[in-house]
This record gives structure tokens, C-alpha cells and sequence, in this order.
């Protein structure tokens, strides 16, 4: 039962970042997750995982980052922060994630 | 490069809105998943949120009763591709609900229930004024809410007893019903004892009993020991 809702949920992702982005931007791994259902329940790893890529990060990329999604501010609030234009700020933005993508791919 | 847009997307991820459609190019789509990772570490994140629940239950029962409805009927109709698909959507997401509901509960420090309807007692607990005796004489069913549980106290004779008031199938909170005396999802066709047993069900698999919580009276008021809150 859990296999086929995975399943289903997977179709149904997929099926929505197609329609929308033309391209699939993230995917469930059925079996993957699966195993982790039947796993006893455990913390996520998430935050440590965010926090040591956000780290390893050139000091300004970790830094804008840092604000959005830590501090929770706006990009205008961020790039006031940060004492750049709104426009280098999604700029940087856009780098910073990048960067933090290649970071991702790298860990488990 | 779509700069503007991806920036978009990032506020309405940050939001819990619906972000916007666009074509990303290679670039874009590895900062959006970025972005994704990032927002999915945030505190709470792991947890649905409660309205986004709520609905689903709303939408679930009406698809039971679409479904019950007429089976005759069903069978002859054509069942579009779309509707089987957004059916299936919500049956998805209310399994992840329901284990995300379960883990919680498990991590809270709780029992695990068991086919013996569990007893939930929290890690770090206080005991919590609830209702009085008085008001409990009136009605013998008395509802309540703390910061963490929702239950019901019942009277049984003189012996007290406090049950959680969330349905063990998928989470929906229970009803009294005055008429059978017992509990009643609103969601789909199950109904507790006021001892927290099942009375029935339709589902293929078993339903777990309602966990017990500690109740106990002081001064006329009735308290139930529950999960502290902040």
C-alpha cells in the first residue's frame, strides 16, 4: 500500500513540476524513501545538512542565503542588509543557490 | 537566465504560496532545488501544515461519499483520467499526512499504539485543568483542548477517564454523538466507545483503539496530563 501511494505520489510530482516548469525539479525515490518509512522516526538531518553547506559557502553567498532562509527576510531586507541593489541581490541570490546546487549534489 | 523569475519563485516557496509558472533553464531549475532543499530544512517544515490537512480531510470525505454514493452509478460512468489522478493526489497526501501525524506522536514521547489503545503519557507532562466535575455531571462527555491534544473526558459511573479525541485512521478529530454515545469520525465511517474501543469501521485493515490520557480530579476541577506547553 505504501509502495503504490509512493508511487502515485511520484507520478503526481512529476506530472505537476512538467506541466509547470517543463522540467522535473525534484523526484520521490520510491525505494529509497520507502526504506526510510519503515525506519523507526528520526530527526531530519536537514537543518545540519543546510548548515554545514551554507558554511561551506564563499562568505557573501552563505550570507544572502543565510538571510532568506534562516532570518527569514525579505530580498529587500536582505540586500538592505547587506548594503547592495535589490537587483545585485537576486543576483546573488540566484549565484549563491547555484553554488549551494553543485553543494547539494556532492552530499548524500 | 531568468533571474527575476526564480526570485519569484524563492519568495513564493518562502510564503507557501504558489509559485509562479515559467520556463527555467538549466541554471535556474538547480537554484530552485537549491531553494527547495533549503526551505525543507526550516523548522516545522517536515510537518503539513494544519489547514492544508483540514482540507485534505474535507475533500477525502467527499470522495467517500461521491464513491459509496452510487456504486451502479460509478461503475457506468466514464471516470476521466484527470479525476482518478487528483483522487489519487489526495489519497498520497493523506498517507503523508498520516505518517507524519504518527511520527510526531511517536516522537512526542508517547506510547505506540498498540491493539490495547495505548496509554499516552508525555515525556514532559504537567497536569492541565480541563472541566470541572460540575459541568462533567451535566453532560458526562465533556470535549477538550490542550496547546498539544484535543480529547474527551468521560464519566462512567464515578470512574473518570480522559481519551484522545483523534481518530487512529488518518487523524480527523472526533465527534461526540449524543444519540449512540460514541465517538464518531467525521471523516470516514468510524466510531469509538466512550472506553475508547472501535465500534466500527470500514476499512480493510485494522483500526487501533483511542490512547488513554491520565486524568484526575482536584478541587472540583478535572485535569488530564498532557504534554507541557512552551
Amino acid at each position: 500500500m505504501r509502495a503504490y501511494l509512493l508511487a502515485t505520489a511520484r507520478t503526481v510530482l512529476a506530472a505537476h513540476w512538467r506541466r509547470r516548469y517543463a522540467a522535473e525539479i525534484t523526484s520521490i525515490d520510491v525505494l529509497g524513501d520507502r526504506a526510510q518509512l519503515d525506519d523507526p522516526p528520526s530527526e531530519s538531518d536537514a537543518p545540519r545538512r543546510t548548515a554545514a553547506i551554507i558554511a561551506a559557502l564563499p562568505d557573501r553567498y552563505g550570507r544572502i542565503l543565510e538571510l532568506r532562509f534562516l532570518e527569514s527576510c525579505s530580498i529587500r531586507e536582505a540586500a538592505h542588509a547587506m548594503n547592495i541593489s535589490l537587483a545585485n541581490a537576486k543576483v546573488l541570490q540566484h549565484r549563491a543557490l547555484r553554488h549551494a546546487a553543485a553543494l547539494f549534489e556532492g552530499t548524500p | 537566465m531568468t533571474i527575476r523569475r526564480v526570485s519569484a519563485f524563492i519568495d513564493a516557496l518562502l510564503h507557501n504560496r504558489r509559485p509562479p509558472k515559467f520556463s527555467p533553464d538549466a541554471d535556474d531549475i538547480a537554484a530552485m532545488r537549491a531553494a527547495i532543499e533549503l526551505r525543507a530544512a526550516q523548522p516545522g517544515a517536515t510537518i503539513p501544515n494544519s489547514e492544508f490537512v483540514a482540507d485534505l480531510h474535507r475533500r477525502l470525505a467527499e470522495q467517500q461519499r461521491a464513491g459509496t454514493g452510487n456504486l451502479e452509478d460509478l461503475t457506468h460512468r466514464r471516470v476521466s483520467r484527470r479525476g482518478l489522478l487528483q483522487g489519487a493526489t489526495a489519497a498520497a497526501a493523506a498517507a503523508a499526512a498520516g505518517v507524519l501525524v504518527g511520527r510526531e506522536l511517536v516522537s512526542n514521547g508517547s506510547t505506540a499504539p498498540s491493539a490495547m489503545g495505548g496509554h499516552l503519557v508525555p515525556d514532559h507532562g504537567t497536569w492541565q485543568a480541563v472541566t470541572t466535575r460540575a459541568e462533567l455531571a451535566n453532560s458526562h462527555v465533556v470535549p477538550f483542548t490542550t496547546s498539544s491534544t484535543v480529547g474527551f473526558v468521560v464519566e462512567d459511573g464515578r470512574r473518570l477517564a480522559a481519551l484522545s479525541g483523534v481518530c487512529t485512521h488518518l487523524g480527523c478529530v472526533l465527534r461526540h454523538n449524543p444519540t449512540t454515545n460514541r465517538l464518531d469520525c467525521p471523516c470516514h465511517r468510524a466510531s469509538f466507545s466512550l472506553r475508547g474501543d472501535v465500534v466500527r469501521h470500514e476499512f480493510a485493515g485494522p483500526l487501533a483503539p483511542l490512547p488513554h490520557l491520565s486524568v484526575r480530579e482536584r478541587d472540583g476541577t478535572v485535569e488530564v496530563y498532557a504534554p507541557a506547553s512552551d
